[in-house]
């Protein structure tokens, strides 16, 4: 593993977080176009949802689309501004910061029905 | 004090895998990573193959992996590194022997970039003016040694080899960025193809492992920043 | 394996400034560049100060003071009509370089800046002058840059990693080389009418040097086992400012800015030695002053270094014009040149002598300057002399551009007159006995001795003997080892048998260089009985004209035993005068 620094771990979550969005998106899909085959089939496929595992499982892809979008801002900061990159391991211990600071509150609130 | 070294082997042609070898050398804290290979290599095992030439980080020649990151082997002190180092040759090219890798088509990249001056004019009888300010614009990329330290970091260059590469790029900024140069176009053309710039996903291996401190990611930037809104 | 055949016009061994200048100026013929490093690594790259031309960009300057200056800081040894020839070309040089793109710093009005240097001066040594042309303190990987950059754009031909072990002739024209592919041990022939040998130094001769390890006098031995004499290489330049111990190079430029030495006892010694140039005085004056200063016991806290202070020049200047040694010190020393003065020793820096050339580089064989066809030397390696017994700073920049052009040229229009002679029979035979010796050892009998051990051994008693001061008694001492050492390297055999990035066999073969080169030094050194420039004997401190005006040259003979002979200087504009700064 190439001990890279910030930059290289903000890529790797940024990845990671990306294709688990994606991911996401095309089971979504997929799901939602269960609707073709009539209500029942539907119906059935999304209370399996209701689950608390799946509960968690949301708590997990908020965390992803919050930390890629927080990033994703960072990235395209330095896009346009690459007079900003020597600051650019400060940028991502915000984006870790403000993460940490949205993500907490929200967490706690999806998670709190289940107990 | 006692050093111990875990070096990467190989020979091609000669070995299917790599191996580790371990290496215990007596050193100071303030000699350089370099100075305990050629120990190494020169008082006990004098089969350990790698480049090196200046000793002073201004040639290139040492760039590898240690401990995990970028570094010119003459230019990183025993003291920074503790008393059990891991040496390996540069990553995303193949080795040719232990700590030494084909360079040709990273040399190959930097001449796709046509590194030299396209000043189109005739030149004046004496010194093109450029102002001070003008020199400052592209100083930091004038600094480029060659190294490979940036390229072989990234992770883009790993996934796709045709990737044009940090290196390049820089050296390709050195010349857009002068004010003297005059082929923009053709630059930004060769720049904004699909193996040029685009492929930076900004993820600052190259600046962390630059040697001479280069803010490499940022010159892409500008690069790619040129390449949508104009140079300068 | 059998050797691999090449055929060109010309083949120039050696990627640095005088190789690379000297392609430039062949492009469009059959030409191909050897070298044993990728040419961007050459030592050209590592040159910091500048590049010194009579521009006059920052105050009023002429050749003709350039050219004087040269002569004087050569201790009156130069051949004047090279150095004139060195000081007009100069300007026009540093105006290519610049049309090429080299990225000089500049002067409010946008003009090449200049700054100040060791023993250049104004009006025929009346104070320093502003001379050499920069970019910040990297002014020889920017000139090294923008002439590989040129060749590119050229398309010249390169054999990178290639190590040149043997000079073909034929009767007495040039043939061509044979060559090591480092790579995959392959030997390869390179047939052609013309050579230039553009190998640079041999400073790994000493212990403490500047030198890359790749400085080992390649060409300079190449040479000498062809039969061709080797030209002063008694006169070996130790620049005063290396790094403590390391040996690494602090330009002369941290002077030209402004900066100074002291000694332990915080007095600026150089006011005793040099009382008009002080600090910038020419390497060698330095040199002996601070070895004196160090052999008094004025040593920073009686150890063998003085002070370099750079901190009453300010951050901005020291950040701005000299950045790059500033990188050195904090790296390798963790002291900062802003808070803290540094520690330096002299450490061996350039050769003076070298492969004797005209000044169109054709390479010369004995004392009426005949000339060996086909055969061409330029940069450090060659001796034209331009540098005589000491070289100023920045003027080794200059001459491997002027040398490296001029020779370029002149091999142009060489092949395109001459026949291609034929080659040896079995050309490859020398280095593949070379070869075979080192890797196999002489007797295969277990009992080999190792190149580290006699390189060791080699570098410390050339420092010990032969360095800035010598004497007769110690170098006939060293003269004795060189010849043991020689003896036991018939007996060396490598570690590393394969065949592929052989570092071992590399370092093997130029260990031979070195000895071959070190001989030659010695001999020579032994030989002049006076002192001049960097050549200090104590034994005979003075310089004595009438005796040793003259150029010396070192040959091998048939018999193996080196042969001195001696050649007249060419003084054209300025009688030698006593040296004073």
């Amino acid at each position: 593993m190439y001990r890279g620094g910030a930059g290289q771990w903000a890529w790797i979550l940024h990845r990671v977080t990306g294709v688990g969005v994606l991911l996401f998106l095309l089971i979504h899909i997929l799901d939602t176009g269960l609707v073709l085959f009539g209500a029942e089939v539907y119906d059935r496929v999304v209370k399996i949802y209701t689950h608390p595992l799946f509960r968690v499982g949301e708590v997990g892809l908020a965390a992803a689309v919050l930390y890629h979008a927080l990033n994703g801002i960072r990235i395209t900061l330095l896009d346009f501004y690459p007079e900003l990159s020597g600051r650019q391991r400060e940028l991502f211990y915000g984006v870790v910061a403000l993460f940490v600071l949205l993500f907490l509150p929200g967490a706690y609130l999806m998670l709190r029905p289940l107990f | 004090m006692k050093v111990k070294l875990r070096i990467k082997r190989f020979e091609r042609g000669k070995d299917r895998e790599p191996y580790w070898a371990e290496y215990e050398v007596e050193a100071e804290p303030t000699d350089r990573l370099l100075d305990a290979l050629h120990a190494v290599k020169w008082y006990q095992d004098g089969t350990l193959a790698f480049r090196r030439s200046c000793a002073h980080g201004v040639c290139g020649s040492d760039a590898m992996l240690i401990n995990g990151v970028n570094r010119l082997a003459c230019k990183v002190l025993l003291k920074d590194l503790g008393q059990r180092i891991t040496v390996e040759p540069m990553r995303g090219f193949a080795v040719i022997k232990d700590l030494v890798v084909e360079f040709d088509r990273f040399m190959e990249k930097y001449r796709l970039v046509e590194p030299y001056l396209k000043a189109g004019s005739e030149p004046p009888a004496k010194e093109r003016l450029q102002t001070p300010e003008e020199r400052e614009r592209f100083d930091d990329t004038t600094k480029c040694i060659l190294c490979g330290a940036c390229t072989t970091s990234c992770p883009s260059f790993w996934s796709n080899p045709d990737y044009l590469g940090p290196a390049a790029i820089v050296q390709a900024h050195r010349f857009l960025f002068d004010s003297r140069d005059e082929a923009t176009a053709e630059r930004l053309v060769v720049l904004g193809a699909r193996d040029g710039v685009w492929r930076c996903r900004t993820i600052y291996n190259c600046t962390d492992a630059c040697p001479r401190g280069i803010e490499v990611t940022r010159a892409i930037g500008e690069v790619k920043k040129a390449l949508l809104l104009g140079k300068r | 394996m059998e050797a691999v055949y090449h055929r060109y016009d010309a083949v120039i061994v050696g990627g640095g400034g005088a190789g690379l200048m000297a392609a430039v100026n062949l492009a469009g013929q059959e030409v191909a560049v050897l070298s044993k490093l990728y040419p961007v690594r050459s030592h050209t790259g590592t040159a910091q100060g500048g590049i010194g031309a009579a521009l006059g960009n920052v105050e009023e300057d002429h050749w003709e003071w350039h050219m004087f200056d040269t002569v004087k800081g050569s201790d009156y040894l130069a051949d004047q009509d090279a150095t004139e020839i060195l000081a007009r070309e100069a300007v026009e040089t540093v105006y290519e370089l610049e049309h090429w793109g080299l990225p000089f710093s500049r002067t409010p009005d946008g003009k090449i800046a200049q700054r100040r240097f060791g023993g250049h001066t104004r009006e025929f040594g009346k104070a320093p002058v502003h001379r050499s042309c920069y970019a910040a303190d990297r002014t020889g990987h920017m000139i090294l840059q923008t002439l590989y950059q040129q060749c590119i754009k050229n398309r010249v031909k390169f054999f990178d990693e290639y190590l040149v072990l043997d000079l073909l002739l034929e009767g007495q024209r040039t043939a061509g080389v044979v060559a090591l592919s480092i790579a995959d041990g392959q030997l390869h022939v390179f047939h052609a009418k013309a050579v230039l040998l553009a190998t640079g130094g041999c400073g790994r001769i000493y212990q403490i040097t500047s030198n890359a390890h790749a400085l080992t006098g390649d060409g300079m031995a190449l040479a000498l086992r062809a039969g061709v004499p080797l030209e002063d290489m008694e006169f070996f330049q130790f620049h005063p400012t290396g790094i403590y111990k390391l040996g690494i190079l602090i330009t002369e430029g941290a002077r030209g800015e402004g900066g100074k030495l002291f000694n332990g006892r915080g007095e600026r010694f150089m006011e005793r030695y040099a009382p008009t140039l002080l600090d910038l005085a020419p390497r060698d004056i330095i040199s002996r002053a601070i070895y004196r200063e160090l052999r008094q016991g004025h040593g920073v806290e009686g150890k063998w270094y003085v002070h370099l202070d750079l901190r009453h020049l300010g951050r901005e200047v020291i950040e701005t014009k000299l950045p790059d040694i500033t990188d050195f010190v904090r790296t390798y020393l963790g002291i900062d040149p802003i808070t803290e003065p540094i520690p330096v020793q002299p450490t061996a820096h350039y050769a003076m002598g070298g492969v004797p050339t005209d000044v169109s580089g054709r390479v010369v064989v004995d004392e009426k300057n005949t000339v060996l066809p086909g055969l061409y030397a330029a940069g450090e390696c060659a001796c034209v002399s331009v540098h005589g017994a000491n070289r100023l700073g920045t003027n080794s920049l200059v001459d491997i551009l002027v040398f490296g052009r001029r020779a370029g040229r002149d091999m142009g229009r060489y092949v395109g007159e001459a026949e291609l002679p034929p080659l040896p029979a079995q050309p490859e035979e020398r280095a593949r006995a070379l070869l075979a010796r080192l890797r196999e050892g002489p007797n295969g009998d277990g009992r080999a001795e190792s190149v580290a051990a006699l390189r060791d051994e080699l570098q410390r008693e050339m420092m010990d003997k032969a360095s800035v001061f010598r004497t007769g008694e110690s170098l006939a001492e060293v003269r004795e080892q060189v010849r043991a050492l020689q003896e036991r390297y018939q007996q060396v055999r490598v570690q590393d048998r394969g065949w592929v990035f052989n570092t071992d066999l590399v370092e093997a073969v130029e260990l031979g260089f070195l000895l071959d080169v070190a001989e030659v030094t010695v001999e020579a050194a032994l030989a002049r009985q006076e002192s001049r420039g960097a050549h200090y004997r104590e034994d005979f401190p003075q310089r004595d004209d009438v005796k040793w005006l003259k150029h010396s040259l070192g040959r091998r003979t048939a018999s193996g035993a080196l042969e001195l002979s001696y050649k007249p200087v060419t003084i054209t504009r300025f009688q030698p005068q006593e040296r004073k700064y």
